[in-house]
């Protein structure tokens, strides 16, 4: 599946983009020429030589910031889909099998999660346990589990209703065997598009957070802070939030092109427009000129 | 042939679906037997438990009571992992009557067809290629076309593939549910010659259907269902031109002919209100 993702256009940009998004969340902070927390030069200056990005408020450079901050923000992100993918997507699949008693509290728990305040909901999560990066990552990705609660369990509910799983079972087919031959293969597609929908939401979601001053805590470098910091100031220097949201947009264009890819290549659809490019590419496509079918009142089609 | 080495015994069986006050009487004190080299007929209207029989031999639904034994082994009563393992054997296979929903959309048609192999286990990747051309072949189905998805060949193609995934174990009884009711006419007249051919002296063909047409065809012996009940049985040919039951005289009285039908429409209510007021 993800080999064919890569095979239409949309699919090779995320990959670009997501490769340098972990690209710089893996070697970020290593490639940062100055401290990030550290006063360098005066504030609140343009790009210069010195300071390609310019310096921030506190006079950090900050490019450094953005660099060093990547890795947090990244696997915040990363963390938030994780949260939400163990929370919601094992209990979608189980309100499938696990009998009526579960499927019913199950739905009932998650229609009251879709109901709450998203966040009146981090607030009171952070209140209660404590403010700090991974109680607002907990809060996030158990906010955002209903959605996989609910991909997975309409996936799940097609194919366990259907006659290919009672044929294969009328063969003998164990559990185990309808999960692998005959399930994966629906429920995956639909669960890695929510996944990197997902990871995009937590993104943004994490960086609205900082800026609300909840999670990470200053002077801790996030792209969402940086962002924060930033629109304070935007009277003295209007260009400084163009860096973190150029960042922020590609990686969540990187998430959505990546989410577009894996819909376009799977299922029967996906089959046919691989065949059709393939076909393409191989100059086999004979183009059907212009043809009509009609039927007149009272006429026959045959 | 006496009668306990029929290859389906089906003795006294009533199912019954839902519980309690939702409790609904589906399959009355039927009695059915399919011997070896037998095509046999089970008709009936919609609703009237054909399908019923079926998934209570295939142990899908559960049987109140009776008893349904299937090539010499009683299936009633079996659990859960007896069940499976017995699927395993593939003793009996079922055609399901919508091949396009019976085959996974994403499977490629020789996967499908060689599921059943599979999922005993047992056989190299060559036997199993092997063994699906050949059943491909008896079915009359392109080799060319095992590559395929089940949305990229016809509706014949595909029901001979369910055919095909049915026959691979070799079962001794093979259950067909309405085989050709979605197919267009040539195709269907097809495959039913198709299911002529595979008649042997070890094989048992129970045809379910709601189509007298078909029935006649190609079975030796039919049971009309009606409610839930046996209402007649016996050799195809003299139930078709003797029918006893009113069930059965209207069944073949509606059936449309190139002259129309052999009842008209007033004798059709008539028989119909009559048997209204029996089976009250």
């Amino acid at each position: 599946m993800l080999r064919n993702a890569i095979r239409v256009p949309s699919g090779r940009i995320a990959a670009v983009l997501l490769g340098i998004v972990f690209f710089l969340a893996i070697f970020g902070p290593v490639l940062a020429p100055d401290a990030p927390n550290t006063t360098v030069g005066a504030q609140l200056q343009g790009p210069s030589g010195a300071h390609l990005l310019g310096t921030d408020y506190v006079g950090r450079d900050v490019l450094s910031r953005m660099l060093a901050g990547s890795t947090l923000s990244v696997l915040g992100a990363l963390m938030v889909v994780v949260i939400a993918f163990v929370v919601g997507a094992i209990p979608g699949l189980l309100s499938v099998y696990l009998g009526r008693a579960f499927e019913w509290v199950s739905l009932r728990v998650v229609d009251t999660m879709i109901a709450l305040p998203f966040l009146v909901f981090a607030v009171a999560m952070t209140a209660l346990l404590g403010n700090g990066v991974v109680q607002s990552m907990f809060a996030v990705g158990i906010l955002l589990s209903p959605v996989f609660f609910r991909v997975a369990r309409s996936s799940a509910l097609s194919v366990a209703r259907s006659q290919y799983v009672e044929a294969a079972t009328l063969s003998g087919a164990s559990t185990a065997w309808v999960m692998r031959k005959h399930f994966l293969a629906k429920v995956l597609p639909p669960i890695s598009i929510a996944l990197s929908t997902t990871m995009a939401t937590g993104l943004v979601v994490i960086a609205s957070l900082t800026f609300l001053g909840i999670g990470v805590q200053p002077p801790t470098a996030t792209w969402g802070g940086i962002l924060a910091a930033d629109l304070q100031y935007i009277a003295i220097q209007p260009l400084a939030p163009l860096v973190p949201v150029v960042v922020i947009l590609a990686a969540v264009l990187g998430c959505n092109l990546f989410a577009d890819a894996v819909r376009d290549v799977s299922g029967e659809a996906g089959r046919q427009l691989l065949n059709a490019r393939a076909a393409k590419k191989a100059g086999r496509v004979t183009r059907v000129p212009r043809a009509r079918i009609g039927l007149r009142k009272g006429g026959e089609l045959g | 042939m006496p009668e306990n080495t029929a290859l389906l015994n089906v003795e006294n069986v009533h199912v019954a679906y839902g519980r309690r006050r939702g409790r609904k009487q589906v399959i009355d004190s039927v009695d059915l037997q399919v011997h070896a080299g037998e095509i046999v007929g089970l008709i009936g209207e919609s609703g009237s438990g054909k399908t019923t029989i079926a998934r209570a031999v295939l142990g899908l639904a559960r049987v109140a009571e009776g008893e349904i034994s299937v090539a010499g082994e009683k299936v009633t009563g079996f659990s859960a992992s007896q069940w499976r393992d017995f699927r395993r054997r593939g003793v009996v296979q079922y055609v399901f009557q919508d091949p396009l929903r019976s085959l996974d959309p994403d499977v490629e048609i020789g996967d499908s067809i060689s599921e059943p192999l599979r999922i005993r286990g047992g056989l190299s990747k060559d036997e199993i290629r092997a063994a699906v051309c050949a059943q491909a072949a008896e079915v009359r189905l392109d080799e060319a076309l095992l590559d395929r998805f089940p949305a990229e060949i016809s509706g014949g193609q595909r029901q001979r593939a369910a055919i095909a995934r049915a026959l691979i174990t070799q079962p001794k009884l093979i259950i067909l549910d309405e085989p050709v009711s979605a197919l267009d006419a040539a195709t269907r007249v097809q495959v039913l010659e198709m299911l002529l051919s595979l008649r042997s002296d070890t094989v048992g063909l129970l045809y379910i259907s709601h189509d007298i047409g078909s029935v006649i065809g190609i079975t030796d012996r039919t049971y009309v269902l009606y409610r839930g009940g046996v209402v007649e049985h016996g050799a195809t040919r003299a139930l078709a031109s003797t029918p006893q039951h009113l069930y059965t005289r209207l069944l073949i009285g509606s059936t449309p002919t190139l002259s129309g039908h052999s009842l008209d429409g007033v004798q059709r209510r008539e028989l119909r209100a009559e048997l209204e007021t029996l089976s009250v």
